[in-house]
């Protein structure tokens, strides 16, 4: 079998040489041990999980085997498990789910979450459920004031992501949950950057409901999961044929889920040395690239490790990513979330840090992996640098301020 | 590989180089920015030289048409972007279309036009309408 690549190999027919990737904020390489064990299940599970007999029943125990490692990875009990094909559809079923079962209400969230949310809510509001969303302060993070005061007496929700995918910045889910315990509120928490990165207690936390994906954490794609506390009233999205309980229909892919849950097992063990590895090496890009004149951080240093987020004004966000992505070596980055640039504006995310347009269009998103080496950092950090000077060099000073 | 699409070809072209290296009639340009070299239009002929200004709602592209015309056409048309390649590619195309043009001629290209040269997504197609809005700002000032 062959081994997953560290680095592209497929790079733009441009480069001589291969590229780096620093973009598992978008995706994260699938493991080797995880695809050796897939191509396992795919080998021996050939049957469906439903199935009575031993053929379905050794598929089923695949799944099985699944849920516990997710359940252990957040401290939830196994039948809290519903299995989806990601991140989008669990927070699609958490809401949608929850509003339904509450006839409408009350919803809160807030501005900087990610799509999956935001257009969830707003499709609810067409349909009537209100909704609020609220602000962040300049860090990104959201005010527990602001919070309290928004709950009225028909809020049946409160939806926030444990880490921002574009800045990395951390919510404080423990106090938000303990909150919403003392009220009364189903808390969704969209975990689709934190799962294996920091540590999830869904019992500590107070956490209802939790979308997780798989890969976001070294898993397949087109696998995912939300947790449901026993009792959260929620309504079923997706019918036919009664799998999962009824809670979500669709004979399970059982490989993918399998794969999921042995990426769970392998993060399980090796979270906190990771988790110091990696961010050993975001310091080191970011000392790399603190010298260019101008470059604002958007999001603590104490945000997760894995995502540096940084704007350099008077430089266009997609220019520089047009560059970066050519050239050698290539470096496989963002400038953002792809939803703002196919909307063709700036990152809401840090315009709702008080970020200027400007300044916002100049961010460029780097997340490394655990694969991510420091060469990898080092060459990247270059090349930002060169890449910088050489746009700011040309720059239209009729249409650009200075840095 | 995917086929570099028409308009990441255009933006690519020698005078927008990545390595940086300007060529051809303009004189400065890279990935977010390309800027004309001065109008050379014809002598005696020139009646007016203005300036048009369009950015997208957000304000993370900016495009400037620089054009100069004479009674009926345009002489010379050349642009500066802020923003992302596909806004250079546009306002890049839309210059070379529209010299020497008539101005109704010029009134008349349409973002169908750029969308079809550039094999645009519906995504990218605010790239046209930046640069074309551009050019209206333009030629709402001519006193024709």
């Amino acid at each position: 079998m062959s081994s997953v690549p560290k680095t592209l190999t497929e790079a733009p027919a441009e480069n001589s040489g291969a590229g780096i990737y620093l973009d598992h904020a978008a995706t994260t390489p699938v493991r080797p041990a995880v695809i050796e064990y897939m191509a396992d299940v795919m080998n021996t599970c050939g049957a469906n999980p439903s199935s009575g007999h031993q053929p379905g029943q050794a598929a089923a125990a695949r799944i099985d085997q699944a849920a516990h490692n997710l359940a252990a990875l957040i401290n939830a009990p196994v039948k809290g498990i519903v299995w989806t094909s990601g991140a989008t559809e669990a927070t699609n079923l958490a809401l949608k789910g929850v509003a339904e079962f509450h006839g409408g209400g009350h919803i809160i969230g807030v501005v900087s979450e990610h799509r999956a949310t935001l257009d969830t809510l707003t499709w609810l509001e067409r349909r009537g459920t209100r909704v609020t969303r609220l602000g962040v302060d300049a860090h990104g993070h959201i005010d527990l004031a602001a919070l309290a005061a928004a709950i009225v007496s028909d809020t049946c929700c409160v939806s926030i992501m444990h880490v921002n995918n574009e800045t990395g910045v951390i919510q404080d889910v423990a106090a938000i949950g303990a909150l919403c315990a003392e009220r009364n509120i189903v808390l969704h928490v969209d975990a689709a950057q934190s799962l294996g990165k920091l540590a999830i207690d869904v019992d500590a936390m107070h956490i209802d409901l939790l979308s997780v994906s798989a890969h976001k954490m070294g898993g397949p794609q087109g696998a995912g999961a939300l947790y449901v506390r026993p009792r959260v009233g929620l309504v079923a999205q997706i019918h036919g044929g009664g799998q999962q309980h009824n809670r979500r229909s669709g004979t399970l892919p059982v490989q993918q889920i399998a794969g999921f849950g042995r990426a769970c097992e392998l993060a399980l063990g090796e979270r906190e040395t990771t988790h110091t590895q990696v961010c050993g090496l975001r310091e080191r890009l970011w000392q790399g690239l603190a010298g260019i004149d101008g470059i604002v951080r958007n999001g603590a240093a104490q945000g997760a490790a894995h995502i540096l987020n940084v704007s350099f004004p008077a430089v266009h966000g997609a220019a520089l990513l047009t560059g970066l992505t050519r050239g050698t070596p290539a470096l496989a980055v963002s400038s953002g979330s792809a939803c703002s640039a196919a909307r063709a504006e700036s990152s809401y995310v840090l315009r709702a840090m008080g970020r200027s347009p400007q300044l916002a269009a100049a961010a460029l998103r780097l997340s490394l992996g655990r694969q991510t080496t420091s060469a990898d950092v080092d060459a990247a950090a270059a090349r930002v640098v060169a890449e910088v000077a050489r746009l700011r060099a040309l720059a239209p000073s009729t249409l650009v301020q200075p840095a | 590989m995917s086929a570099v699409p028409a308009w990441l070809k255009r933006f690519l072209q020698p005078q927008f180089a990545l390595a940086g290296a300007a060529a051809g009639a303009v004189t400065d340009a890279n990935s977010d920015f390309g800027m004309a070299a001065e109008p050379d239009p014809e002598p005696n002929i020139v009646t007016a030289t203005v300036t048009g200004r369009a950015d997208t709602p957000a304000t993370d592209a900016v495009c400037e048409i620089y054009l100069t015309v004479d009674a009926t056409r345009i002489v010379v048309m050349r642009f500066a972007v802020y923003g992302p390649p596909v806004v250079v590619a546009c306002a890049d195309w839309l210059c070379e279309a529209a010299s020497g043009r008539t101005i109704a001629a010029a009134r008349g290209l349409s973002p169908q036009d750029l969308q079809q040269a550039l094999a645009l997504s519906a995504q990218q197609r605010y790239g046209a309408l930046l640069a074309l809005d551009a050019l209206d700002n333009a030629l709402s000032q001519l006193q024709i």
